[in-house]
Parts: structure tokens; sequence; C-alpha cells
């Protein structure tokens, strides 16, 4: 039996979710962005701004040349983490076989749920029905129905916004005819290129180029493509009883004007690594490389270089330090420093981490317990490392990540990160 | 426009079986009653254990945005847009 896969798109979610909480943006063009400064960048916009030459990542003195009567609000992270908490729950009530593409995203194998309806449209037309009274009317979204994940996505996208779109075995000859690879999900603009000097544009072209060929000029992805041209995909649901460990723990930050020197940057840096070792230790693991990172200038050159420690580690102290050892090496030290970034990888569990048998990391150790637990009773910023109190805080902002970044893992769960976003 | 208040206010709440959320009926505010209307949005927001409850309501005056401390049972109005 084929399967049948929904795939679920918010439409404008972030701001559609600050036009239900505020009548007044509604049928307004509203652009959601971190700070409200002309230096920020547009995170996410409304519908109505959408008909506009408008796209994400803009920044905001482009986006307001492009649309005269853009608003922009600033975002409200708890409020879209809320929102996915909920439409994650509704869809619960219907199936457990869940996979959280993203934020705003899902895939459900309905499979086993469709005969208890009248077809899948119907299943379809009452998640949304579900999702209006519930979440408001407001916070729209679009269903693409298939027999896999690659094609529910693709119909989903064709149907926007607040669709159902549905792929039926009669439907699927013509669209491979038809579409053009670039509208597959994996498919970007290089690939696209690649494959059109092969002299493939559509999916069927891309059905009738031997496999062996494919394989010899994308390797493993070769077989991926194939499968998308024969219209099949078999890649499994990945449901959120089964996300994969995390192979990364890092944040990063942007510096505003006013930190942009390289004494202020480490005092930033101190505080992400203090985030990062407070993550891993919730999350349960350590880790031995170190990854630090620094842009100077607006876009100006990088640098970023890691260290491999000799036993891994979760303190956010000994994080720094190898932060500071990786910096030594950049010469001249850079007058100003845009953005600072920290990431531990390697990770393993923390109970599979060989046992210290110095006394001073034990002492270490019962800290890091006292300082979390102090945080998780009274707040993040109960209590901080010193350094933090040296620069002006930065405000916190929103993101297009910082949901991505929790979306998987803590969703779920009753707590999620209050960490600033990426 | 939305101005900054931050003042704590007297709520009148409805505790609704199979309800997500208290739902706010009424508050006073500087003396004077605003019925809510409607319910735009309701979030949480968590600092340590303390969980607050963010409302976005709507009375015939304008829109609000309020604030419980479900921990000590507080609410406060955080933000309101009375103008047309």
């Amino acid at each position: 039996m084929g399967r049948t896969i929904f795939h679920l798109d918010m439409d404008a979610y972030f701001a559609s979710i600050e036009q239900q909480a505020n009548p007044k943006l509604r049928g307004k063009p509203i652009a959601v962005t971190g700070r409200p400064t002309e230096r920020s960048i547009v995170v996410a916009f409304s519908r109505e701004a959408k008909r506009f030459d408008v796209w994400t990542g803009m920044p905001a003195w482009e986006a307001i040349k492009a649309c005269r009567s853009l608003i922009f609000v600033p975002g409200h992270p708890e409020r879209y983490v809320e929102t996915t908490k909920r439409f994650l729950g509704i869809l619960k009530r219907f199936t457990p076989l869940i996979e959280v593409f993203s934020t705003d995203e899902v895939f459900m194998d309905m499979t086993r749920i469709i005969p208890r309806y009248n077809g899948p449209m119907d299943l379809a037309e009452r998640i949304k029905v579900r999702f209006r009274e519930e979440l408001g009317p407001c916070i729209t979204s679009t269903i693409g129905i298939a027999s896999n994940k690659t094609f529910a996505k693709l119909i989903a996208k064709r149907h926007k916004p607040d669709g159902i779109g549905h792929l039926t075995d009669e439907d699927l000859p013509e669209l491979l005819r038809t579409a053009p690879v670039s509208e597959i999900c994996g498919i970007g603009p290089r690939i696209e290129k690649r494959l059109s000097r092969m002299g493939v544009r559509t999916l069927s072209d891309l059905g009738e180029m031997p496999l062996a060929l494919l394989r010899r000029e994308f390797g493993v992805y070769g077989i991926f493509l194939k499968s998308v041209g024969l219209g099949t995909d078999p890649t499994p649901l990945v449901t959120y009883s089964e996300v994969p460990p995390p192979k990364s723990v890092g944040h990063s930050r942007s510096l505003p004007p006013h930190l942009r020197t390289y004494t202020l940057a480490l005092h930033v840096l101190r505080d992400l690594c203090d985030k990062v070792g407070r993550r891993m230790r919730k999350l349960g693991y350590v880790g031995r490389t170190v990854h630090c990172g620094l842009r100077f200038g607006l876009k100006g050159p990088g640098f970023s270089k890691q260290t491999t420690l000799d036993t891994p580690t979760d303190d956010d102290e000994r994080i720094y330090r190898a932060c500071l050892d990786i910096l030594s090496q950049t010469a001249p030290r850079p007058e100003v420093v845009n953005k600072v970034s920290v990431s531990v990888t390697h990770l393993i569990p923390h109970r599979e981490a060989p046992l210290s048998l110095f006394e001073t990391d034990h002492r270490k150790e019962a800290l890091h317990r006292a300082v979390d637990h102090i945080r998780d009773q009274f707040g993040e910023k109960a209590i901080c490392v010193g350094t933090s109190l040296l620069y002006q805080a930065i405000p916190r902002h929103v993101s297009g990540f910082v949901l991505d970044q929790m979306g998987h893992r803590d969703v779920y769960g009753d707590q999620y990160s209050e960490d600033d976003p990426v | 426009m939305t101005q900054s208040v931050n003042e704590a206010i007297d709520a009148l709440v409805i505790y609704r079986r199979g309800a997500p959320h208290p739902l706010l009926h009424a508050f006073r505010w500087r003396d004077e009653r605003y019925q809510v209307n409607e319910t735009f949005f309701v979030h949480r927001e968590r600092d340590g254990e303390t969980v607050y409850l963010c409302y976005s309501v709507g009375s015939g005056r304008g829109r609000f945005e309020l604030k419980l401390d479900t921990y000590l049972g507080r609410w406060m109005l955080q933000a309101a847009d009375v103008s047309n």
C-alpha cells in the first residue's frame, strides 16, 4: 500500500502570528524584524508585503524602499514557540507520526488514519478547521498531500497560501513532465545548473537519466535525484521520538556598533561560551572540539579555527580558554570585530565521558550544578559571569533560526531554551 | 500606538474547565473598568520556574497587553494601545 504523506506549512508564520496578536496589523504589509532600527534585517513578511519585491533577510532600509507602507514589528520568539507547540498539539490528536521539519513545517504520515475519514482532502480540511478554531483566523496553513515527502512539499508550495493540494497517482506523470527540477526541495541553483548542463530541465528528464551517470556526477545524492525523477522518494519520516542526538552545540552573535572592539567582543564571546556550556549540560553532552570564529568588518574577512581538547568538557570556562588559545593565533589583533561565534563538536553523552581523577574538576562540576539550579529556578539572568556586566547587554531579537534550533528537541518538552537567537 | 504601562491591575478572570488558560473577563486600570471583548493571543513566557501568561486582548477602547504571574497570581498591564 502506498503512503499518504501530508506536508503542512504555515503561511507567513511569524507575521501572521503578529497579525493575530494585534488586529491593527491585519490586512497590512508588515515585516518582522529583530531590532527596530534601519540596520536590522527582515525576518519575515506578511502575505500583504509579499506582493512587493521583498524577501527574507533583506535589510530594513531596502525593504522600506520596496514597500513604502511597510510596518516594522519587533519579533516575539515566545509567541512563535507557543504557536508551534499549540499546532503540534493539534496535529498529535490526529497522528503521532509527525516529523518536525522546521518551526513552521511538518510532515505527517497519515496512511493509517485516512480510512477513518472521507479521503485525504476531508482530513486536511478538518485539520485546517481545528487550526482556525484554536489558533485564530490569521494563522493559516497550507497542506500538500502526496505519496512521499518531496512531492507533498512541492504540492504545498504550489497551493500557498491557505490551500490544500493533493497529488494523485493520475496527476503524477503530468507533473513530472512539466515541473522544473528547481521546484524540488534540495535542488538548489548550483545542482540545477549542473543538471541543466546534462540536458535535464524537468523531473521527467531527470527520471530518464541513467542512475550510473547521476551517481558518477552527484555521488549518493544521485540516487535521491533518480528517485525524485521517477516520482518516488522513499525517505522515511523521522518522528519526534526518533530525533538523532545533537552533533554540535554553538552560538554566534552579530555585534552592534558599540561592541565592535576586540575587548568587548571577548566579553560577548565569554557569554556565548557560558550559553554553550549551559546548553550542553542541559542536553547531557560533553564535547572535545571547540570551534571559534570572528568576522572583521561588515562584510569583511573572517577568522575561524578549531582545537581539540584532551578530554571532553561542558565547562564554559574551559571552552572559553580554548577559544582564547585559538584567537591567540590571529595576528595582528583585529580592531573591529563584527561577529563572534563558538561551537563545540564531537559530542558524547556525559555519562560516557571518563571520570576525572582531580578534585578541582569535581568541584567545578558541583559549581555548575549549583549555577544551573539557580538558573532553572530564578531565570537565566539570575547569575552570570562577571564580564557580562562589563558591556551593555545586547537586546534580545528574533531571527529565522531561533526556533529551528529548538524545533526538533525542545518544542515537545515543557521547557524551552531561553537562549538568544543566533 | 502601543504605549508601555507596566502597572499592577485588578483582573476579573474565569477559570473554565478544559480551557488552555484562564479567560480574562475584565480588568480595572486607573479606576476605570475595561471589559474584554476579545482575546487575540495568549502565550507563555518563562523566567526560571516562574511562568507568565501574556495576553493580547481587545476592549471597546483599544488593545491591551497583560501579563499574569502564575506563581504570585498577580496581573500587570504591560502596554496599551488606546488610539483609534
